[in-house]
């Protein structure tokens, strides 16, 4: 938050009463219909196609509106997660596992023609065209073909078995050929998608005024006539995180995603207002020049970590909304394994193996430690690290970049440690960040971390044919990498979701989409 | 002539430092998502980012002389579109702010010397410090406390009420001018003490001169001395000062944009130079540029319908 931001917020909550907030309700039985639900948000959408969007903000709006094939649930604790229907009301797995066949159920787009296979491929081919350029087109990478059964039946076919086949099948919307096809996959990324009003889920855009405001109206044609309970969804854009947070206590806006941890106990101790916090499928790591003494040493880099105090990190700067983290396998994740705990803080530990290589008192370890302007958590962190590292006789020198100069110096080895993070949504792309093939030039191995061990686990993860035996392999990845500590693992934060009195049954728990229940929250009157 | 090679400078020159900068527009990604060095290269070879900078400014610019600003990576709509979305929302903020700042800058000036030394120039003189004291953002932020949250008389954040567009032209006219009302005010304020201080300074001198003391002497009473004769007199640096204040108002809209959430240019400028949205940012460089340009013109015509003085300075060649 912005120290404005800060300012505001603190005056504000100083000027009213204080109290608890009242329970969210939560039994639907209630559910009144109508009404306009007002989200506040700080970005803007950049595009209406998936496909084109790289703001998460569009993203999470266009699944509302081109609905996929099935809605990833949030069990994702012990098990891969599981999935209702969507577009598709059905399907199975030919013998061989080789093939997935999807039945779809009876939808229709918003303009009355009926969602076909045809649509289901003609999204396919979307996903994978070069012209289109879809930055999440490596989740198609092993369907080799998709084919149209007949109108409403469509199979999937695999180049091997794997655990995530379904979660691939199914990632993307699924869009209209009748629609889309006017448009060659060329012109897509210079196509205003914004002019195209069709969509076969419970909302439909109704309009966009870049920079202040974007509307979803109730699609009268969507499947579940029950649904949505709001007549529309009015998402304000306010970049002042402060100025959004006035309009929740003020009661013009009724849901904000992603309030700051510092504003938590202020907002929640707010008349009416619920705070629901979320695992957010990220977490937040140092990574360590693996190209340059002696942060090459793995011992050198583990006596770091040991002398880093993550709780309180945690406690200081989350405000409790979060966990240290063990390794990059995300707690809340069915492949994490539960065994396996992050290093103590052992600052005596870190002084021993540190004098064993040399550093102390009269040659202290120098570490120039980067983050991104901007970031205001990884600012105060970087400090935090500077003020416990000094307490094992480590001398950090935090130096804030911004965030392509900090993404072009630490592609190019320029650095001793910089502070990162990494989101996901369904699995890590683990050989991409750790595998020796994938180190800089080009790859986002920018530690340049390389170890056969690791490669060849990363490998058998590869080839896992189910999901017991993936979580097997993903234990032994994670336990190579706690003992090597190509990064220190620091913690996974909770995101927040204020609501104010109006919204109810506002429920997230499905990690990479908050708004996964947008059509069940509905407002009181 | 000038304004062609200057707008021309100032374009290359925002060129030169935007591709200087690290990265590109293929970083609108963000930082925490792992993206395959193939699929950045392909997002790159989409947008014509892989093209030699030469080449991509030379078809940018050839495209601009014929009316065609480019596409907008960050806004996923042509940069003409747009700017026409952004420039309204700025010129009606501008304009507004302007008229509070003439409006209370004259007024704040002139009651400092109705009653020298008295409680309504020591009142003014007070005002217009801690007006042109206090930041913008923090003036800003505290407006919104008192006038939309503890007395909600205007509203908090953007251009228009949920729901406006069915509206009659008149009440969307009416419920734009009251959204604009507190952001307007706020940028204006800081300026109107500036321009407080001229107003006084231009008075106290205009009142020594002749024409003042020969009205004096016809008996013409003190208050309009001041309001019909030695106001006239000040009036010409106020209009230069004014007039070459609007491109300041303009880039200097950027924080109001951000904290009163209002889709302008300044907010349209900053977002396109964090996404590396280069079209865009040549475009609203253009149009500060123009914006300059304008002002200093205006700020020369109100001189010569101010001061008759002017009128042969300002119609002859520099």
């Amino acid at each position: 938050m912005s120290l404005r931001g800060a300012a505001l917020a603190a005056a504000i909550v100083l000027a009213t009463a204080c109290g608890h907030g009242e329970p969210q309700a939560k039994a639907s039985a209630a559910a009144q219909r109508g009404g306009t639900l007002v989200v506040g948000a700080i970005t803007d959408a950049d595009a209406w196609n998936e496909y084109v969007s790289q703001q998460t903000t569009a993203i999470n709006l266009l699944r509302r509106i081109y609905l996929r094939l099935a809605q990833e649930q949030g069990d994702t604790k012990d098990h891969p997660p599981s999935f209702a229907p969507l577009l598709a009301s059905s399907w199975s797995f030919s013998p061989d596992g080789l093939t997935l066949t999807m039945k779809l159920g009876s939808h229709a787009w918003s303009d009355g023609a009926p969602v076909t296979a045809r649509d289901v491929r003609y999204t396919w081919t979307a996903q994978t065209s070069p012209d289109v350029a879809w930055t999440g087109v490596s989740s198609k990478e092993r369907i080799k073909d998709v084919h149209v059964v007949d109108d409403t039946t469509i199979a999937f076919v695999f180049d091997r078995a794997y655990p995530e086949m379904l979660a691939d099948a199914i990632e993307g919307g699924i869009v209209p050929e009748h629609v889309f096809g006017k448009v060659p996959f060329k012109e897509w990324r210079t196509y205003d998608w914004s002019t195209v009003r069709i969509g076969s889920g419970p909302f439909l855009l109704s309009s966009w005024t870049p920079g202040e405001e974007i509307a979803l109206a109730r699609n009268p044609g969507y499947a579940d006539g029950k649904l949505p309970y709001v007549d529309a969804v009015v998402v304000r854009i306010v970049p002042d995180i402060g100025n959004l947070e006035t309009q929740l206590l003020a009661k013009t806006v009724d849901l904000i995603d992603g309030v700051p941890a510092a504003d938590a106990k202020r907002l929640a101790a707010s008349p009416g207002v619920t705070l629901v916090p979320y695992d957010n499928p990220m977490f937040d790591y140092i990574g360590w020049n693996g190209t340059k003494p002696p942060f090459d040493d793995p011992a050198v880099r583990r006596a770091l970590t040991l002398a880093i105090d993550r709780q309180a990190i945690v406690d200081d700067l989350l405000f409790g909304y979060g966990r240290v983290s063990a390794g990059p396998l995300l707690s809340s994740w069915w492949p994490a394994d539960a065994t396996l705990s992050p290093w103590p803080y052992d600052p005596r530990e870190a002084i021993r193996i540190l004098a064993a290589k040399g550093y102390g008192p009269g040659h202290p370890l120098e570490v120039e430690l980067m983050s991104n302007a901007g970031n205001r958590t990884r600012e105060a962190v970087a400090v935090k690290i500077q003020e416990q590292l000094a307490k094992v006789g480590v001398q950090v020198t935090p130096r804030t970049l911004e965030m392509r100069a900090l993404r072009e110096a630490s592609a190019a080895g320029k650095y001793d440690a910089y502070l990162g993070g990494w989101r996901f949504s369904g699995k890590l792309d683990l050989k991409g960040i750790f595998g020796s093939a994938s180190r800089p030039p080009g790859g986002n191995n920018v530690v340049a971390y390389a170890s056969r061990e690791t490669d060849r686990l990363i490998e058998a993860l590869g080839t896992a044919p189910d999901w017991r035996t993936a979580k097997a392999a993903y234990a032994g990845v994670a336990r190579q990498l706690h003992d090597d500590q190509p990064y220190t693992f620091l913690y996974e934060a909770k995101r927040l979701v204020a609501v104010g009195p109006r919204a109810r049954d506002v429920v997230v728990d499905v990690p990479a989409d908050p708004l996964a229940r947008l059509e069940r929250i509905w407002i009181a009157r | 002539m000038a304004a062609v090679l200057l707008a021309s400078a100032v374009l290359t020159l925002t060129f030169v430092l935007v591709e200087a900068a690290p990265g590109s527009a293929a970083d609108l990604i963000p930082a925490e998502r792992p993206l395959p060095p193939e699929a950045r290269a392909r997002l790159e070879a989409a947008y014509g980012l892989d093209r030699p900078p030469l080449a991509r400014y030379g078809t940018w610019l050839s495209c601009a002389v014929r009316g065609d600003l480019g596409w907008s990576i960050s806004r996923g709509r042509p940069v003409a579109v747009v700017l026409a979305g952004a420039l309204p929302a700025t010129l009606l903020l501008s304009g507004l702010a302007l008229l509070v700042q003439i409006g209370l800058g004259v007024a704040l000036g002139t009651l400092h010397v109705v009653r020298p030394r008295g409680p309504f120039d020591h009142a003014a003189g007070v005002l217009g410090l801690s007006l042109a004291s206090i930041p913008t953002f923090w003036l800003a932020l505290m407006a919104i406390l008192a006038l939309s949250y503890r007395l909600p008389l205007f509203p908090p954040s953007s251009s228009r009420s949920i729901g406006a567009d069915a509206w009659p032209l008149a009440a969307r006219a009416l419920d734009t001018l009251w959204h604009a009302a507190l952001p307007a005010t706020v940028l204006g304020l800081g300026a109107a003490a500036a321009l407080a201080r001229y107003v006084r300074a231009g008075l106290l001198r205009a009142l020594g001169e002749e024409f003042v003391r020969a009205a004096r002497a016809r008996g013409v009473p003190p208050s309009r001395l001041v309001t019909r004769h030695a106001l006239r007199a000040t009036l010409p640096p106020v209009v230069t000062l004014a007039g070459v204040s609007l491109p300041a108002l303009v880039s200097g809209s950027l924080v109001v944009e951000v904290v009163f959430g209002w889709p302008g240019m300044g907010r349209l400028a900053y977002d396109a130079v964090v996404a590396r949205d280069l079209p865009v940012v040549l475009a609203t460089v253009l149009v500060a540029t123009v914006v300059v340009v304008a002002g200093s013109l205006a700020a020369d015509l109100g001189l010569a319908w101010a001061d008759p003085r002017a009128r042969g300075a300002v119609s002859e060649p520099a």
